[in-house]
């Protein structure tokens, strides 16, 4: 199948004038975050600043503790990431290979919670974890996320294709549930597992509404509450030192994207994420 | 198993065991900070600039002072995110030891019946000469309608009227030929859209340079302070009335839509952040702000600015604003006493002028202007002392419960007004009529 | 540890036989695998839906502080304010307005794509990467980039010579301004999500129809887009999640404003939870927004259901 050649140009023209228009905010992010007060307040299109200003990261780290959020919005991924993983697995491998009364109606329970955010129950939620008592701290942070609904029927999908002559092959082994799980389903469904895990890794370092309800203070607050607590101090105030905290709180998902760019595509790509 | 361990299980099960590894040593990392009382403030920022650390250094200040005591200041965002926050706590069992909330809030908080009067702290200080250090235009929003204080004044303002002289100067022949005087600013609201007019320069379809700013975002307050210049007010100081709809405020909320539609020489809701900016970088020639936002201009205006009262109408006046302590009911008694500790300490002449100098608002306690430092200061900056010379025009801020309610039905029709998406007329009514519902909780 | 667990049955995979389960002892054990999740679920997903079913049946606000009995009140209240009506439009409107085009945009991108050979991750990442900056922090950059004076659209804009925009300040654009942030940071999410989904698409099919002649537009036409149904489907599905519990960006960028202009059911949700102090209507409205979801969920898959496996066999 040949392409014409305009055709190819063509193509690669409107690919590349997407790319550049959705990388054109980020690049005016790096920029202002480089640049001087005094440069910011003239309204002109100047990409490169006069003077490189690496000073104002260290100007955000005098004014908000920026290296804590940081430390708390690890805790809290990493936490919600292993807990998810610990749930999530056994019961999606009940729902593929097990069989037991009322098995469609509980998956269903399961598949129904995709459709219901925290977000949209925000309230009894919040009630709940106040009776807990559970405000203010990383345990309350990290526990409401821990059931994925996605995370079960995702994996659910993948443990279905796994053949069940690799199964009977565990058996003759003597294994049983957890060493079959933790043996053979587990690395046959890596990309499932790599794609969920970063998906979920790049949510809750997202997350921003729980958080600002159960946190006031400092030493729980995340990157994306202590950004938003700094710009209603500095908003209007300071641009260039409030898109140096911006590009602090995602250079480190984004670069751990990066870094991880072949596996995640790749197993992105492989993983039964189409649906 | 053989067939299947190499396949990645062994990296595997490293990536979990590292992940484990990061989370435990993570959560161990706490630090505990012990001393005999501990006590949570919580505190708004509701101006643009770097006003955090300035609190975080005088409690550091207040702690090597009073050994005993160890404050967590809790820096909770703008004034609604505040109530908010203070709000939360209380419904969560956990009240705050001492906050600073709107003063508009006082009655919400009395309603949940949250706060300690703090009466009998006065009096062991000497009662009403201990009052008599503040400003009394300030201790106005301080009282429960049992006639008993609940608040001590902090970080307070006025609205005032900045103005780049450079501008003015700049106009000063138009301003001259229309009869008007470009060393000064409007004294009236006739003489504001006139030099509104003037100052407003176009080109083509765009405005280079805007006469007048009246930012969006706290129009209520400023809509407040025109209803007062106008002998008006929006709801009485019974917190139960509301006179929204009085024709006073009628002209007043016109004046405004004419300056904003009609003539363009303001825009429309300009967010309040983002208006101090505005006037630094050129885009206006006056703007309405609050007293808070001084500092910020001091520090980065490139040009000469004034600062002025409010121009008046039937009379001068304003609201007062800002945020007052609070000590709160269901803590420990130690704990209100090492807060009122604080209070006393954050009010001090000397602790208040530096607030005042760092933030701009004006110091609550009337000894702070006496210090040699203080007047070194404002003979540097005359333009400090505007706000609190208003205080001879200044009233109470209005009152209510659910005083949340209360600006969002009142910023909502403002700013459908003012947009022209409903008439003046309109507009008040709606307010008013919703205005009376929350205060009635219906 | 493996001691006691006992003997897989054989054909895991496939259903057993109800006879085979009755008679087997474990069959209680295999709940064990669920206990966790499930504990879970229940307490943060379906306790917290029936308490706020019942406290949106309760007066519980500012002025009467414990919950109290009143019937359909707080709906009622809902259903004769104009705000309510105004935030349902709003929120109707952005799923609508930004879920589509941006579904279709992130299809075509993702054919685009699929093609080239060369400098695939480029691409993929210059449209992903908005998806993985966090929301708080692109709303920061846009509140920058709209900004009235400074921001770089009304810079361009009077370059031009083209009248400035309020953007967020005013109510006719603020809507418009959070849509096109948020096509923004979704579009290469769901680009990828395409991109996996092309993957199992025949490439032999392609060839077929080129053989006969016809177009680019003609051959994705007619093979790609109904071979990606299912793929489309589960982005509907997470557009929908997505665009529904949008609040973020709302509540740094405009607080609803002007003039509840970009007021949206989560935000309102938050407004007369915890600024209001209404929880008697905050819970109605999170009743309303459940029931909205659930029949979303019935419509998608009563109407596709066939096409994903989403029962248990």
């Amino acid at each position: 199948m040949e392409e014409k050649k305009y055709e190819t140009v063509l193509k690669i023209f409107i690919l590349q004038f997407a790319a550049i228009a959705v990388i054109l905010p980020f690049v005016w992010l790096l920029s202002t975050a480089l640049k001087s007060p005094g440069e910011v307040f003239t309204p002109t299109l100047k990409l490169i600043p006069d003077t490189f200003m690496w000073s104002n990261f260290l100007e955000i780290m005098d004014r908000a503790p920026f290296w804590l959020y940081m430390l708390n919005t690890i805790i809290v991924c990493v936490g919600i990431l292993l807990i998810q993983l610990l749930l999530v697995i056994p019961a999606a491998y009940a729902f593929a290979r097990l069989d037991f009364p009322g098995k469609d109606v509980i998956f269903l329970l399961f598949v129904i919670q995709i459709m219901l955010p925290l977000e949209s129950i925000i309230i009894p939620n919040y009630l709940i974890t106040k009776k807990l008592g559970l405000l203010n701290t990383r345990t309350g942070l990290i526990l409401p996320f821990v059931a994925s609904g996605f995370g079960t029927f995702m994996l659910r999908q993948t443990f279905k294709q796994v053949p069940n002559a690799l199964e009977d092959a565990a058996l003759i082994d003597g294994a049983g549930h957890l060493r079959f799980i933790w043996h053979v389903l587990i690395p046959l469904s890596r990309p499932t597992i790599v794609t969920f895990s970063m998906i979920s890794i790049a949510t809750h370092w997202n997350d921003y509404f729980w958080p600002l309800i159960i946190t006031d203070m400092d030493r729980v607050r995340t990157l994306t509450i202590g950004l938003g607590m700094f710009v209603q101090q500095e908003s209007g105030s300071d641009w260039t030192l409030l898109m140096a905290a911006t590009l602090f709180v995602c250079a480190p998902i984004i670069a751990f994207f990066l870094a991880t760019q072949k596996t995640f595509i790749k197993s992105f790509l492989t993983s039964g994420i189409k649906g | 198993m053989k067939p299947f361990i190499p396949k990645g299980g062994i990296s595997m099960r490293k990536t979990c065991c590292s992940l484990v590894f990061i989370l435990v040593a993570a959560l161990l990392f706490s630090t505990p900070t012990w001393a005999e009382v501990q006590i949570k403030f919580y505190y708004p920022v509701g101006v643009a600039g770097p006003l955090v650390a300035v609190i975080n250094g005088m409690v550091e200040q207040f702690e090597k002072e009073n050994p005993g005591i160890d404050v967590e200041p809790v820096y909770a965002g703008n004034y609604n995110q505040t109530m908010q926050k203070v709000q939360t706590a209380l419904l969560g069992g956990n009240p705050p030891d001492l906050a600073v909330v709107e003063i508009s809030e006082l009655y919400s908080l009395l309603q949940m019946n949250a706060m300690i009067p703090l009466d009998p702290y006065i009096e062991a200080e000497g009662g009403k000469e201990f009052l008599a250090d503040f400003y009394e235009g300030f201790l106005g929003n301080a009282y429960g309608r049992d006639g008993k204080i609940y608040g001590i004044p902090f970080q307070r303002s006025t609205p005032i009227l900045y103005w780049n002289k450079d501008m003015f100067r700049a106009a000063a022949d138009k301003l001259k030929a229309a009869g008007l005087d470009p060393d000064r600013p409007p004294e009236t609201w006739a003489e504001l859209v006139k030099y509104a007019e003037i100052l407003t320069i176009r080109e083509g379809n765009q405005t280079k340079q805007y006469g007048l700013i009246i930012p969006g975002g706290w129009n209520d307050w400023i809509f407040e302070a025109f209803a007062r210049q106008n002998g008006s007010q929006l709801i009485k100081e019974d917190g139960v009335t509301v006179t929204f709809n009085s024709p006073e405020n009628l002209e007043a909320l016109k004046l405004w839509v004419k300056l904003m539609q009609e003539m363009k020489v303001c825009p429309v809701l300009r967010p309040w952040n983002i208006t101090p900016d505005d006037f630094i970088g050129g885009v206006t020639a006056m703007m309405y702000y609050s007293t808070g936002g001084m500092a910020k201009i001091r520090k980065t205006a490139k040009f000469e600015w004034g600062a002025a009262f409010q121009p008046k109408n039937k009379q001068y006046g304003t609201p007062v604003g800002g945020g007052d302590f609070h000590i709160f009911k269901g803590i420990p008694k130690a704990n209100q006493d090492a807060a009122w500790k604080f209070i006393k300490f954050m009010t001090r002449p000397d602790i208040a002028g530096y607030w005042s100098i760092e933030s701009g608002y004006v110091s609550v306690n009337k000894k702070s202007y006496e210090l040699a430092e203080m007047q070194e200061f404002l003979k540097q900056f005359p333009q400090m002392t505007v706000a609190r010379d208003q205080l001879k025009y200044a009233y109470p801020k209005m009152m209510a419960v659910n005083y949340q309610v209360i600006r969002n039905a009142m910023t909502t029709n403002l700013d459908a007004a003012l947009e022209g998406k409903k008439t003046p007329e309109q507009a008040l009514q709606a307010a008013h009529k919703m205005i009376e519902d929350a205060i009635k909780g219906k | 540890m493996l001691k006691g667990v006992p003997i897989l049955p054989r054909g895991g995979g496939t259903p057993h036989s109800l006879k085979l389960m009755k008679e087997s002892p474990e069959k209680y054990r295999n709940y064990m695998f669920l206990v966790p999740g499930m504990f879970f679920l229940l307490l943060f997903t379906y306790l917290p839906i029936m308490w706020s079913t019942w406290l949106s049946f309760n007066r519980w606000n500012l002025l009467s502080p414990q919950p109290k009995w009143c019937g359909v009140e707080n709906f009622l209240k809902l259903w004769n304010h104009d705000v309510f009506w105004l935030v349902m439009k709003n929120s109707f409107f952005f799923v609508t307005v930004s879920i589509f085009p941006t579904m279709f945009l992130a299809l075509v991108f993702a054919i685009l794509i699929d093609e080239r050979v060369k400098g695939r991750v480029y691409y993929i990442y210059s449209l992903f990467y908005p998806t993985l900056i966090p929301m708080a922090a692109a709303a920061m950059l846009w509140v920058y980039i709209y900004s009235p004076n400074l921001g770089v659209l009304n810079i361009v804009l009077s370059k031009f010579g083209l009248p400035k925009l309020g953007w967020l300040g005013s109510s006719q654009t603020s809507i418009w301004a959070l849509i096109i942030m948020t096509f923004w940071k979704n579009l290469g999410f769901f680009m990828l999500i395409y991109l996996a989904g092309l993957q199992n698409v025949n490439r032999e099919l392609y060839e077929a129809a080129y053989i006969d002649g016809a177009g680019w537009w003609r051959r994705h036409l007619a093979i790609t887009f109904p071979l990606v149904g299912p793929t489309s489907l589960f982005v509907l599905i997470v557009a929908i999640i997505l665009t529904f519990r949008v609040f973020d960006q709302i509540h740094l960028m405009t607080e609803g404003g002007p003039g509840n202009s970009s007021n949206v059911i989560v935000y309102y949700i938050y407004e007369n939870g915890f600024k209001f102090f209404d929880w008697g209507i905050a819970s109605a409205l999170t009743t309303i927004l459940v029931v909205i979801l659930l029949f979303l969920t019935l419509l998608i898959f009563g109407l596709f259901g066939k096409r994903i496996t989403y029962t248990a066999d």
